[in-house]
Order: C-alpha cells, then structure tokens, then sequence
C-alpha cells in the first residue's frame, strides 16, 4: 500500500499526525487509506465482514506499483500493524475502557474501605479481560463498559470524578459513564427517600453544593486573571514563542524574589525606624533632583541607608531613645533591638531567598532534565519542537523557518561528524578558538585592571562629599567597559563561526559572565578593602550603599539606551537604509545576563541599604514595560533554537550559583570580619556586626532567664565551627551516595533502553516474517484456487480470518 | 568467513534461501558489533569469537595511529593499577580460599560476615600503620630528651588522701595484664608518650599524636562510606514503589556459589520461605486494607504499647551500666575482686546478650508483618549496643571529668585530679578490658558453649537434644559483636594508640574461632538472610558507631583539660591548643591567614550554603531519573505487549495455511497472561503447543526460514529482567 508507505517515509505529514493527535475525520484529508483502517477499526466487526472483502482487493492492487526497494507490505499485514496497541490507544474505545477499566480495578483496590461486598460477583471474573488487543466486538465494548461502569460506582465520589475527567474519550462518552455510574447510588436514594422524588433537603444540598463548587471556580478563574501582565505574556508567546516568553517568565520571578525580600525589611526595620525617627545629627541638606541620580545628599539621612538606623533599643516607652537608651523597659512594653533586628532580618530574609532559590531551581531541574543527551537525536527535533503557545500566522511561519534551519544544523553537523574535517581545518579551528579565548580573557583582564585603576584613582581624588557628578564616573566607566566588551564578544563569536549553535550561545553566556563577575570581584574588593581603609571618619557603609545604587541607575539608563539604539534604531537603519526588512533580532542571553547583574547588584547593598530591593522593583518594572514595547516594535524571534525549559534552569542556576553565592560570600565577610564605621549606624559600638547577636547571646546567659538553652545551644552549635563542618561532612556524605544512586539509575536507564532497541528488532523481524508469510501466500494462491476443494474464504485476506466461523462466498 | 562463528549452532539450514536470510541477519550482528565501541571482553561470545570480533575491529593492516600506539600501554597500565586497587580492597587475597569455602557451604548470606571481618581487619591494619608511620617511629627516631620522672604535683585533696599507700595491692602479673596495669609505662597508654616543648623547625609528635587519631577516622569514615555505596539497595536506585516481581523472586534468587547438597537444602528451604512470607506479606496488605480505621488505630495503639517496653527495658539497661561503672569506678582499689574491675564489660555483655532474646520474644508477641519483625528487632538490638557503649562512656566522662554533676573535685585541676592521676590512662585501661573481655567472651563462647552442645547433641538422642540441635549461627548477632569492638577501638585512638593493634588480632584470631564454630559446631539459621541488602545495614551501623566514637573524642580534644603530669599534652589546657601554636610558630603569615578564613564562620557558611545547593541539585536529578526509568519502563511494557501481539498473530496464521483444517486457535484459549506491570519472561507456556506445528510446517511444506524464529533464533531480550 503506497500510502502507508508515506506514512513511514513521508516526514511532514507525519509530523502533523505524531504531534497532535488529529480525529480520524482531519487525518482522512491527509491520506485517506489509513482513515479506511481506522474506520474499519472503529466499525463493528460484522460490518467489518461485509465490507473488507472489496476494500482489500482495490488494495491490494495498489500495492505493487509505486514502491521503491523498501518492503511492500501488503494490506493484511498493514492492518495487523494498525491493529498493535500503541497504534490504537487514542482511537479505539474498547481499549480505553479496558485500560481505564483495569486501573480503576487498582485504584479501588488500593482504597481503604472495605468494598468487596458491593460489587456484584459477575465482575470478578473479569480481572482476567485486561487485553488491549483491539478485534473487539460490540459485545466485547459494551461488556467493557459495564464493567468500568461497575467499577467506578465502587469508587469514591472525588476520584471518580478524576478519573472520568481524565479519560481520553469524547465528551458523550465520559458524560454517559458518568451518569451510568452515578445512576445506581441516585436509585437507591430514590428508595431510601419517604417519597417518590427527590427529597426537599437533598435537592437543596445539591443545589448548594453546585453553587459552592460553581463560586470556587469562579473564585479561581478570577484569581488567575487576577495575575500581574497575564495578557501581556500571553501576547509575547503567542508572538515570540516561549524562548522570549522565558526571559519575561525570569524577569517575573525576580520581581517576586525583589518583593519576598523586601516585605521583611519593610516591616521589621524599615518601618519601625520611620516610626521612631532618631535625632538628627546635623542640617539636612534639600533635595535637589540630582540625588535621583547619585543617591546622596537627602537620601543620605533617610531611611534608605545604613546609616539612619539606630544603635539603640527602640521602645515605646522611650519618646526619644538616645545613645544607649537608658530608659528602663516599663513591664509589657517591648523593647526592640535595632541592631539584633537588622542582623537576624537580614540574615532571614538571605536564608528565606536562599531557600526559595534553591527550591525553584531544584524543581525546575526535575522539569527540564531529561535523561540521555537529546541533542542531535533527529527524531525528537522532528516531531517535538513545535512550540504550542505561538498562536499567529507570521510567528508559526517564524517558527517553521527556525525549525527548518535546526534540521539543517543538525544534518550539517551530522554530516561533520561523519566526515572529520581534515587536521589543518581543525588546526585552524583550534587556533581561531584560542585566540578567541585570549581576546576575551585579555579584554577582561583589561576591564578589571582598568576598574582597578580608575577607582585608585577615584580614592587618591579628594573626595568632594560624593555631591556632584563625579560621583557617576566609576559606574558609567564600568557601565561602558561591560556594553563595549559584550559587543566585542559578539563580533568575536561570529568571526569563529562555530559549529554548532548551542555551543555558541553557551560561550557567549560564559565569556559575559566571566567579564561582569571579575569586575564585580573588583569592586568588592574596592569597597571593602580599600575605602573602608580611606574613609575612616566617615560611615563608609553609607559609601557603599550609595555607589551600588549609582550603579543600579547607571546600569538602568546604559539598558535603556541599548534598547533604544541596539534595536529601535538599528530597526530603522536596516529598514529604511538596507531594506532588508528583517528586524534585529532579541538577544535573550545577554538580556538575561544583564537581569542576573542588577540582581547582583541588589543583593550585594541590601545590607548596607535596605529599601535597594524597593529600588530595583522599580526598575523591573520600568524594563518590563519598556522591553516588552520594543520587542513589538523592534525585534523578531530569535532564529536560534532555544529550549524554553532548559533556559529557564540555566537561568536559575546562573542566579543561584555565581550570583546569589557570591553575594552571600561579599556580605557574610562583611558582617564576620570587617569593622562596622563607629560614627553611624546600628553597629558602630561593636568590633563585627556579629557580634550583635555573641553580646545578646551573652546578655540572655547573665539574665539566666528560662531560655537558657539557647546560649547552651549557640556556643555548641555556632560558635564552635566544628559542627558546621560535621554537618558539612554529613552533607557530603549524603551527596556523595546521591551520586551514586544516580550513576546507578544510568545505568538502570541505559539497561532499559537497551533492552527497548532489542524489543524494537524484535519487532522489525516479527513484521517482515509476517510479510514474507503474506507473499508466500499470494505467490501460492493461484495455485490453490485451482483446487475445487478447498474453501477459498481462507486465502482472499489474511486479516480475515480472524473469524473462522465466518466462511463467505467468493 | 562465518563459519567459524560458534554461536550460528542449532539445525545447519539446508536451503539456500533460509541460508542466505541467516547470513543476512549475522552480517548484520558483526556490523553492530563492530560498531559498538563495548570493550570485547564484555561481548557474551566464546573466546575465539572474541579474538575475531578484535580483528574485525582493528584489522592488522589498518595503521594504528599515533596517539593510539601512545595510548594503549597506558591504558594497560591503568587497568593493571585498577586491579592492584581491587586487590588490596580484597585484602591482598586473605582469606580467599577459606572465604570460597564458607560461601559455598554456607550461602553469600553467612560469606558476609567473614568478609566484613576482613574489611574491618583492614581497616584496623591501615589504622595502626598511619599510627606507626607517624608517632612510634617519629618517636623512635628522634628519641626526645629524657625528660626524667614526671614532675610531681602537690595535690591539694582534701577530703581523701591517696589510697595507694596504705592498702596492699594484690600484685599478680596475670591480673595485671588482664586491666592492664601492667603496660601502663609502656607506649600501649597514653601516659608513656613524651616530648619537649615544641620548636619552630622539628618534627612535632604532639601534633601527629593529635592529628593521626582523626585523620583514621576520617579514613574509616570515607572507607565505610565507599563500600556502603557498593551495596546500596534496589529500592534508592528504583523509586520507593518499586518493589521487586515475583519472578525476579522465583528465577534469580539462587545462590552458585553453593556447592554441597546441605547447602543447598538450605537455599531451598529459604527460597521457599521468602516465597512464604511474600504470599504472608501481600495477604496482609489485602487484611489491613479491610480494616477499619478503629481497628487501625488499636493496631498502632498494640505497636506503641510494645515498643514503649522496650525503650523501657533499654532505659533500664543504660542505667544498670551506668551503675555497674561508677560502682567499679568508686571501688576502683578493693583489690581482692577482679569481678569488680570487670564489671562494666560484663554488665554490657550481659544486657547485649539478654536483651536481644528479651526484644525477640516481645516483638514476636504483637503481629507484625514478617518483614518489619527482623528488621525491629534489628534495630533494637542496635540502639541497645549502641546506647549501651555511649551509656559507658558518658559515665567514665561524669566520674573523670565531672560532666552533669557538681564540679567541685574538678575545679581546680579541669578533671577529678585526686582519683585519677592520669585520666587518659584509666580510660584508656578501661576500654583496654573492654576489648579483651570481649574477646574472652567469644572464645569462652566457642569453647565452652557451642562445642559441649554439639557433643551433647550428637551423643545424645531425644526430643530434648532433637530441639536443642546444634548452635544457631546467627549473623546479626556476631555482626553487632564485632562491630561493637570497632566502635571501643575507635573510641580509644587517643587514649591507646595500639589499640587497633590488640584488636586486629582478636579479629584474626576471631576469624578463626569462628569459622571453626560454624563448620564444626554450627548449623545455618533458616531464617532468610540475604548477603546483598544487609551489607548497606551493616555499614550503617559501623558508621553509626564511629560517629558515637567521634563525638567524646571530639569533646576531649576540643575542651577538657588533659592530665598534668602525664602525656604530651602537660602544659595545654586542651589537646588541641597545640594545632594554634605550632600554626603560629611554623606557617608564614598568609598561610595563617587563610587557615584563620578557613576556621571562621565566614568560610563554613557559605561552604554549607554550597553543599545544600549541590545536594538539591543531586537530588533532583535522581527524581528526575527515577521518572524516567518509570517512562522507560511503561514503554517497554509497550513493546513486548506489541511484540506478543505480533506472535500472535503470526502463529495464528500459519496454521491457517497449513492444509490441515481446524487448528486450534480459540480466541479463549489464547493466553492472556501479560502481567499488568511487566514484562512477562520468555514465551508464556501454552504458546508452544501452538508453535510446534508453525515449526513443523515451516520446515516442511512452506520453507519459510524457521517459523518459529521468536523463541528458537531470537533470545528475547525481556528475559533479562531488572
């Protein structure tokens, strides 16, 4: 049969049929012939009698042209192959039922109530008909069906509920079950009830119930329309599809994480010192727009920074607390103790991300790890890199361009590995890659030593109170170096011309980082190496905590500006001027890159200024809008294949593992070793800001009040660093025997597949004996219908004679 | 060319068609085989096949290219050292012969036992070299400046005088051996070790002597850790749900080792248990599922009561070793009673061996499922052991060093300076004995228990001796007795350095004992005892105790004040201020400073932080793998129902064409045995009745190349079954 051939051999067509599933009235435009088996399929066997015979000849006729060396098999065999059970899983009804029939068997067995009375004996028997075979009468089917529908009374009322709504069946299908099985439960209340019909206080629970169950899904509806900019994401998928969608999803995620961290601070510090406001120390100068810009000036004595808090205990009985906050606690009054507070929220609040992070980013792995490398694996590009959520014309036209250039790729690298370039080409190949890595390298070095440079200089500068604008020189310098050297590495990447594109996006991701994570290496140590050594008299904490805002503002316009001239008007150049019309393309990697680095930002002055997360929520906000106005303007999707889930883990590893470790390094060496300014701020009496927490810790142990376990369980279990490291050997391991679990599952999986591929030969060779049989028997055929005595039923079709006792007439 | 290929046996094919397909299908085979990169020697192909495949695949003309001509001999190399590695792991191949024999006498159950001896032989043996390598010899070789007769401090005790002056001693060198008096100048104690002060240049035995102890545990720890992840259980590796099919149960449970019919008697009747109390176990399911939920809860209730008697009894076992030892603390002189030194120890043996027989009886009173009864009284037996040791020493370290009681006697000195004028040495005499009473327990047992019980019983006949029967060897038991010894051995690293000297030749001579005792005296216990799931367990419960080991050990060193006039450590007030000084005395400035990072608060937090990260991401990636096995596992299910769906078809259509009318082909007859879960092994059974007349006919009248193909020419993969 020629069309089943196409079936196998015709890519397109396929494709559409694998991946979604179509009815059997779509798939009948496609090719018509496998719409014939499955209606035979569908129809009953007896009609199936009748109307086999003529269909299997016309078939047989177009079998024996049009095939070219692969194995024409012929239609009885072909029906066989329908008939196998993965084939008709989402067609027949028969087998469904049973399936469904056989786990709701499992189910019921599993629940705990003690049902074997209730059902009737008749069904017992019947454990034994789990087949999936699909020859089914209409006997068969309707047997099958009572049979569920038995089971499914056994069931309780929720998981019958599930379990219906999960059946792939028609709408009619599942709405008939469930009123069959409900109907006997119906019946019996019927006989309970005093009257005929439904009971007054029955139909009132009924009515009640609906409209509860109605309410809540209203409730829920609205809840999830009630989530910030669902149109908007939903455009930009349906447009872009879900590798632009995922960097929107990341932008998102910050802002929650923004928000969680910030919610904390507000209640606990934020707005605990705004109500008990400290003296102020001097003249405070007025706002003049420019501290929109530095951050200084009035900023400097609100709550904003470190600054402004107090080192007291903040009471209410106290008006005015001052330094050392001699009024005695009154009985009932709480005393609030602004420096433990800073310390343990802000340590909470580190932990509380930490954790969340940790959590998003294992859940995320468990999403989008897939076993095996499915890179280059033909098959899974073909039929599942459809993206679903792209719902118009011109971005399913996009998509199919991207899908077409991945299959290029990959049978160009195909091809590669198959024929080895030759020793020069990969000489060249190695060379033009260790150059590339020495540019990229010197260049960072050469960022990071011109930061270094630039801020010696700064320091050697006589500091002008940080008022003016040169206050801006070492973000906007850093700013430039980060957006010049990240266009060089672009430039870079393309002279190599790598092979492959994954490997391209993935080295640009790891140049960038390198470069924006040595710098702010650098500018830590600046910080707190070397401007704590030169600004003694001053609160250098305040220092800080102004220049990481500088540089969030700075960092804000130089995205602003990218976004404007990178693609608005590169957009009008290369449409007006080239009339190429083709747009520019959205550069999610380096966008991304971009997020993770005011997310760095954020957390490294947090400590020192605790409304930051307020300020980058702002700015979140801000690129949302402005990012998402020019990509409709501006850009196109990115031609580049992009998994959508795994970008979204490699996205949240980067956040967690140089980002949110790196800044948890910075500020745990702040708050253990370096000493706080003595003239501001909560710690300026101690030696650490720890020691905040040792000296409470030690005033609890002298009060010697009823939580006396707790300096018991400080001394052993923090201050002594050898359970930390007991606990980090445990933890090893721990991970040390995870690994090896999942070295043994790989090897489990390896096993598995194996022996899937020796199932799959198994089944190669079973088909073509069926197909050698089936010739054998037309070869043999004309030789037998000579002989009068034999009953020719038996050799016009072999599917037929699944019915012996069904002989017909020639 | 493939003539000479073994594996094509079976009925030479006579036609030339059928032979062609054959030759088709083996071309095939050596393209894959030659395309596989699997290394050859895991090929399940006869020798010379192999040596033909390795020709295929490297043909001596081709050229061997230059980096493989490099590499080769490397590789070699490699796997040589690999192998070297395994050897030592196995102990240098001690033991081999007489752990084969025991294996097949005895099943890999009992085989077990002995190679865990080994394993803890070796580890004793590693232990006591990295002790000699860096404190005896440093010791012997520098040979420290006689510092003469330890200073003597005026105590002030006021209360008692010290005892040693009037009282006579019973002086009796056995005595003396036996608490280990007799040794106490010698380098088995603490006591015995001195040195000058330390110097910016020298070698520093102080430091090694401090150091050694942790780096062994630290080794022992990594050691158990490796040869627990040799033996993790199934079930990790396969999801918790995962439970193991019965035909893994009835096909694969032999043992080959076994060699003798006794043996195998055994493995009969413990196949034929296991197979018992899974039908037990899947019957009980079924009843408790048809409980109600009152009867659930009087369940749990009945399961706590239990329980609760026998934390009860444990409790009451601590706190008689406790009293056992400050008793034989207090009346540490009343020389006339060598019972009173050993008391403790024999209070210990005493508890650990009533109180598993107690747990037995008392578990087996409620109904647990079969299953949960082992492993319970497993597990009480363990934190019986466990606690009892931890018990001892918390009581040495209240009467020594004061711990939870009033301070008063340890003020001024840091530890109980008027009974004890080296404390090290007195704990160090203790554990001393317990090792040895340990030891003179199982010989005693051997020689004095199971041996006249043998004679008797094969003297002697009656229902009384026909119940007695021969001793019982019960691995759990002997298991928990050596690992109990380990964990006192550990305990006192820093007390008596050699102390894994003394013990590893009580295990070698263990060793001995008994494996005379099982072979002479002993029968094998019917109860099931499988080699590959108890590994994990006994590991386990040797971490478990080196961790009990480690923390007293990590307490004296980091905070108590040792003696004042013994040991290396006079003039610190705790062991491990040595580690500061000779930091500051010996290491350049940034190396301080980056050990003082190292130490702080400020490295181990992050350094966790880090851990848990990488912990997560471990873990859910074995989730991750843990679905996709079950992925894999429901498409194969697919496939083999696909494939018998294909057979069936095939064979009921052969027949047809066969010129005998009326084969058998009822649809109700066809076998529906696809077992809902998994793949069914092998070809069902009523399936080759119906094959039979497909094979005849295929060789007779069709000639289609043996029609019988599925079960004769292609072993079916899915009889390999996870």
């Amino acid at each position: 049969m020629a069309q089943s051939l196409a079936l196998a051999l015709d890519v397109p067509e396929t494709t559409g049929d694998e991946g979604l599933e179509p009815s059997p009235y779509e798939e009948s435009e496609v090719h018509d012939s496998f719409h014939q088996l499955i209606q035979e399929q569908s129809l009953r066997v007896a009609e199936e009698g009748l109307e086999l015979l003529p269909l299997g000849l016309g078939r047989g006729d177009q079998t024996l042209p049009g095939l070219e060396g692969a194995p024409a098999l012929s239609s009885a065999t072909l029906r066989i192959l329908a008939s196998m059970p993965s084939r008709t899983i989402g067609r027949s009804r028969g087998a469904i039922i049973s399936q469904y029939y056989n786990r709701t068997v499992r189910l019921r067995r599993r629940s705990s109530r003690p049902l074997l009375g209730n059902v009737v004996p008749s069904a017992r028997p019947s454990l034994r008909l789990y087949d999936l075979e699909l020859d089914s009468t209409i006997l068969e089917e309707d047997e099958k069906r009572s049979l569920l529908v038995k089971e499914l009374q056994g069931l309780s009322a929720a998981q019958r509920d599930h379990m219906v709504r999960n059946m792939p069946l028609s709408l009619g299908e599942k709405r008939c079950l469930r009123e069959k099985s409900w109907s006997p439960k119906g019946k019996r209340r019927h006989l309970q009830g005093r009257s005929g019909a439904f009971s007054c206080c029955s139909r009132l629970r009924y009515t009640c119930m609906l409209a509860l169950h109605s309410l809540g899904l209203a409730l829920l509806s609205g809840l999830y329309a009630a989530r910030p900019w669902r149109y908007a994401l939903k455009q930009i998928g349906g447009q872009f599809g879900s590798s632009v969608l995922s960097y929107f999803l990341f932008l998102k995620t910050l802002l929650a994480f923004n928000a969680l961290m910030l919610l904390p601070l507000l209640a606990f510090l934020v707005g605990v010192q705004a109500a008990f406001p400290p003296d102020p120390a001097g003249p405070v100068p007025t706002f003049s727009g420019l501290e929109l810009l530095t951050g200084g000036g009035r900023f400097t004595h609100t709550v904003m920074y470190y600054g402004y808090y107090s080192n007291s205990t903040l009471s209410p009985s106290c008006d005015a607390p001052r330094e050392g906050g001699q009024c005695s606690p009154r009985l009932g009054s709480l005393p609030y103790n602004m420096p433990l507070a800073y310390l343990f929220t802000m340590g909470a609040t580190f932990f509380l991300t930490c954790i969340i992070l940790v959590y998003s980013m294992s859940h995320s792995f468990g999403e989008s790890y897939r076993v095996g490398s499915t890179k280059g694996i033909h098959a899974l590009t073909v039929f599942c890199s459809w993206d679903y959520k792209v719902t118009q014309k011109r971005a399913s036209r996009v998509q199919q361009d991207s899908i077409c250039t991945q299959l290029k790729e990959l049978l160009a690298e195909w091809h590669l590995r198959k024929r080895p370039r030759s020793v020069c080409g990969q000489l060249r190949q190695v060379v033009v890659l260790g150059l590339g890595w020495l540019l990229c390298l010197g260049s960072t070095m050469g960022c990071t030593v011109a930061v270094l440079t630039f801020s010696e200089v700064m320091i050697q500068r006589p500091a002008s109170g940080g008022q003016g604008v040169e206050a801006l020189a070492l973000p906007l310098v850093v700013s430039v170096l980060n957006l010049g050297a990240s266009y060089l590495f672009r430039g870079l990447a393309t002279l190599e011309r790598h092979d492959s594109p994954v490997l391209e996006v993935y080295m640009a991701i790891c140049r960038n980082l390198i470069l924006k994570m040595a710098v702010l290496g650098v500018l830590c140590y600046h910080w707190l190496g070397r401007r704590v050594a030169t600004l003694q008299g001053q609160c250098w904490e305040d220092f800080v905590g102004q220049e990481l805002y500088r540089f969030m503002v700075v960092d804000f316009i130089f995205m602003l500006l990218d976004s404007l001239f990178g693609e608005l008007v590169w957009r009008l150049i290369s449409e007006k001027k080239l009339k190429r019309g083709q747009k520019p393309e959205f550069d999610i990697a380096r966008n991304v890159l971009d997020l993770i680095y005011g997310q760095t930002l954020t957390w490294l002055g947090v400590l020192f200024s605790p409304l930051l997360p307020a300020v980058q929520i702002l700015r979140l906000l801000f690129l949302f809008h402005i990012k998402k106005a020019s990509l409709m303007a501006n850009c196109q999707a990115p031609r580049r294949p992009w998994l959508a889930s795994h970008m979204s883990t490699v996205f949240l590893t980067l956040l967690c593992f140089p980002s949110f470790l790196g800044a948890a390094v910075f500020l745990c060496y702040a708050v253990w070793q370096v000493r706080p300014s003595s003239t501001c701020g909560p710690f300026r009496t101690l030696n650490t800001m720890y020691e905040a927490g040792t000296v409470w810790v030690r005033r609890l142990e002298h009060a010697g009040s009823g939580a006396s376990w707790l300096p018991w369980l400080h001394h052993f279990l923090v201050e002594n660093t050898f359970f930390l490291f007991l606990a980090s050997a445990l933890l090893l391991a721990v991970i040390y025997f995870n690994i090896q679990v999942v070295k043994g599952q790989r090897k489990v999986i390896c096993l598995l597949k194996e022996q899937i591929r020796n199932e799959g030969e198994d089944k190669i060779f079973l088909i073509n004996k069926l197909h050698s049989v089936y010739e054998e028997e037309g070869r043999s055929r004309p030789g037998r219908t000579q002989d009068a005595t034999e009953p020719p039923a038996w050799h016009e079709d072999g599917g037929d004679q699944k019915e012996p006792c069904n002989p017909r007439s020639p | 060319m493939f003539r000479q290929w073994s594996v094509q046996s079976g009925p030479a094919p006579r036609r030339p068609e059928s032979q062609a397909a054959s030759e088709e299908l083996w071309e095939q085979e050596v393209e894959r085989l030659c395309a596989s990169r699997t290394p050859v020697r895991m090929l399940p192909y006869a020798m010379a096949d192999k040596r033909f495949i390795r020709e295929l695949r490297e043909p001596e003309g081709v050229k061997t290219t230059f980096w493989q001509r490099w590499h080769r001999p490397r590789r070699v190399a490699r796997q040589h050292l690999r192998e070297a590695e395994q050897r030592l792991a196995r102990g240098f191949g001690l033991w081999e012969g007489a752990l084969y024999e025991i294996g097949g006498l005895f099943g890999t159950g009992i085989q077990s036992y002995f190679t865990f001896l080994r394993f803890l032989l070796l580890l004793n043996l590693l232990t006591m070299l990295l002790t000699a390598c860096f404190v005896l010899l440093p010791l012997v070789w520098l040979r420290p400046p006689e510092l003469g007769p330890a200073l003597k401090l005026r105590l002030q005790c006021s209360s008692s005088p010290l005892p040693q002056s009037d009282i006579p001693r019973f002086h009796n060198p056995l005595w003396n051996i036996l608490t280990g008096r007799a040794f106490n100048n010698t380098y088995l104690f603490y006591g015995a070790y001195r040195a000058g002060p330390e110097s910016s240049s020298e070698y520093s035995i102080r430091l090694a002597y401090l150091l050694s102890p942790m780096v062994c545990l630290l080794l022992c720890f990594c050691g158990i850790l490796q040869r627990m992840a040799e033996g993790l259980p199934q079930q990790t590796l396969l999801g918790q749900r995962y439970r193991t099919p019965l035909s893994a149960k009835v096909f694969s449970s032999w043992d080959f080792c076994i060699r003798v019919w006794e043996a195998a008697t055994i493995k009969k009747h413990e196949i034929s248990n296991e197979l018992k109390m899974e039908l037990e176990e899947g019957r009980r399911v079924e009843l408790a599922q048809q409980q109600t939920r009152a009867q659930k809860a009087c369940r749990l209730l009945t399961y706590l009561r239990t329980n609760i008697l026998i934390v009860l009894l444990v409790v009451g076992a601590i706190s008689a070793i406790f009293w056992a030892t400050k008793y034989s603390q207090d009346n540490k002189e009343e020389s006339l009673f060598l019972v009173l030194q050993y008391l403790p120890p024999g209070v210990i043996s005493l508890v650990n061996f009533l109180g598993p027989q107690l747990f037995t009886v008392l578990i087996q009173l409620e109904n647990y499922p079969p299953g949960t009864e082992v492993n319970l009284t497993l597990i009480w037996c363990v934190v019986l052991k466990l606690a009892s040791l931890g018990m001892f020493s918390f009581s040495l370290g209240q009467t020594v060093l004061c711990i939870g009681r009033n301070k008063t006697s340890c003020e001024s000195y840091g530890y109980n300076a008027c009974d004890y004028q080296c404390w090290e040495n007195s704990v160090g005499e203790e554990l001393y004995k317990l090792i040895i009473f340990n030891f003179l327990l199982t010989v005693a047992f051997a020689f004095l228990v199971s041996l006249p019980r043998r004679l008797l019983v094969e003297r002697f006949s009656g229902w009384f001796w026909t119940w007695l029967d021969r001793e019982e060897f019960l691995v759990p038991k002997n298991v928990l007795d050596i690992v109990a010894a380990q964990t006192v051995t550990w305990m006192g690293l820093f007390y008596c350095p050699l102390l894994p000297l003394l013990n590893s030749v009580f295990l070698f001579l263990t060793f001995y004992i008994k494996k005379y005792t099982l072979l002479r005296n002993s029968r094998a216990s019917p109860r099931r005892f499988r080699a590959s799931s108890s590994t994990f367990f006994f590991h386990l419960v040797l971490l478990l105790g080196l961790l009990l080991a480690a923390v007293p050990l990590a307490y004296v060193i980091s905070s108590t004040h040792s003696s004042w006039d013994c040991g290396l450590f006079t003039n610190y007030s705790a062991p491990w201020q040595v580690v500061p000084e000779l930091v500051a005395l010996q290491l350049p400035l940034p190396s301080q400073r980056a050990l003082r990072y190292l130490s702080s608060h400020a490295f181990s937090f992050p350094l966790l932080i880090l851990l848990s990260i990488v912990l997560t991401v471990c873990i859910s990636q074995s989730r991750a793998n843990a679905r996709a096995i079950q992925g894999l596992r429901k498409q194969l299910v697919w496939q083999v129902q696909e494939k018998w769906h294909l057979v069936d078809d095939l064979s009921r259509l052969l027949p047809e064409l066969s010129p005998e009318p009326g084969s058998p082909h009822s649809r109700a007859s066809r076998p529906r045995s696809f077992c809902p879960g998994f793949p069914c092994p092998g070809s069902p059974g009523p399936r080759t009745p119906r094959l039979a007349p497909s094979n005849r006919l295929s060789s007779s009248s069709l000639g289609a190349p043996s029609a019988s193909v599925p079960a004769s020419r292609f072993h079916f993969p899915s009889r390999t079954e996870l």
